[in-house]
């Protein structure tokens, strides 16, 4: 019986190493104006995204948090694999979800609870109401109740405020439904036939008034 | 009720997670373009950022060295006061000293003196020598046997 003869072994290749902290300087430096645009709008819409769960931290504490885990080699940047800039908007965009993931488990946590006195109204013949009167079901946590239905009234008078604004817009409501629907760019140009221009256009006006509405409310 | 409150919170997420994924993959100058007609200025963004930047690699850095030099303090004061966690056995402190000087063969004749082998070092002899290849920080660079 034959043996068949065994392929060679290749070489064993060197391990990729991460980057050291001085090609992590020179790619800081090397930053272009589109690039430092593209970190911060990122970490603004993340701060935004995530809310409360943010817990007073601001997206410059994001970016600041995003370049310290690639320092401290938390998350390990290849560079011979990807741009330092889209490797940082990926940190950038872990931790967001990490903190909310964080906020999820830890909803009952002092640390995300607004204070009552923060919550509680004056009527117009000067009576407090505390925002726990009225809630009577035992197996919420009544403060919790209430900043969970802030938030998602907050949330929706958000989502109708950007619809509004594009009532008149056909194609933006297009691509704001999409985006609902949980679709990306390419896949809604092709659903609906649009141009690479027409979608590009239409972006750059949902990417406008989102941008200021979002930064009316954070007052930013 | 609920549901219908989830449904808010996700049709706000998905739209920033579609807005965001469009900042992700604009075209630079497509971006630069918006950020003047939102009023922002791209060249004080870019200053901005790269000094957050700077700052964080800085404050990274000298954490960094801070700690080395707190350790290298600590290490210093171990050597001084002479604290050095030995084996507590006089085999595996026998152990220890026949694994340093195969490892670090050039610090023998040192050991070796007076025609004396190895074997004829007493305990308390190693102990000794194994304080000064501490002290001399030999210990740091070689690869030491578990204590049994």
């Amino acid at each position: 019986m034959k043996v068949k003869p065994k392929p060679p072994c290749a070489a064993p290749q060197p391990q990729p190493q991460p980057a050291a902290r001085g090609e992590i300087d020179q790619a800081i430096e090397a930053l272009t104006e589109a690039d430092t645009e593209r970190i911060e709008q990122t970490a603004l819409n993340r701060i935004y995204r995530i809310g409360r769960a943010a817990n007073g931290r601001s997206h410059d504490d994001l970016i600041q948090e995003a370049l310290t885990r690639i320092l401290d080699g938390t998350r390990q940047w290849h560079k011979d694999r990807v741009l330092f800039q889209d490797f940082l908007i990926g940190a950038i965009y872990s931790i967001a979800s990490e903190w909310a993931g964080r906020r999820e488990r830890n909803a009952e946590d002092p640390e995300y609870a607004a204070l009552e006195s923060a919550l509680s109204k004056t009527d117009e013949d000067g009576k407090t109401t505390s925002p726990f009167d009225g809630l009577h079901d035992p197996t919420v946590n009544p403060e919790q109740g209430l900043i969970t239905a802030e938030e998602e009234g907050e949330k929706r008078a958000l989502v109708e405020e950007i619809l509004a604004g594009f009532k008149d817009d056909e194609k933006a409501s297009i691509i704001l439904m999409g985006f609902e629907d949980g679709m990306e760019g390419p896949e809604i140009r092709a659903e609906f036939q649009m141009s690479e221009k027409e979608y590009r256009t239409t972006m750059r006006r949902i990417r406008w008034r989102v941008g200021k509405l979002m930064g009316e409310h954070h007052g930013s | 009720m609920a549901a219908k409150a989830r449904n808010q919170a996700e049709r706000f997420a998905r739209i920033l997670d579609g807005f965001c994924e469009d900042i992700r993959t604009a075209p630079a100058e497509e971006l630069l373009q918006s950020a003047h007609e939102a009023g922002r200025d791209p060249v004080m963004t870019n200053t901005r950022v790269k000094s957050l930047l700077r700052s964080t690699f800085k404050a990274y850095q000298q954490k960094a060295l801070r700690e080395a030099r707190q350790e290298y303090e600590r290490e210093l004061v171990n050597i001084s006061e002479g604290n050095f966690d030995l084996p507590k056995t006089a085999q595996g402190r026998r152990n220890w000293f026949v694994a340093a000087l195969a490892q670090a063969p050039q610090l023998l004749p040192a050991f070796t003196l007076q025609n004396r082998e190895l074997t004829d070092l007493s305990d308390e002899d190693i102990e000794c020598h194994l304080r000064k290849l501490a002290q001399l920080g030999v210990f740091k660079a070689i690869r030491l046997p578990e204590e049994e």
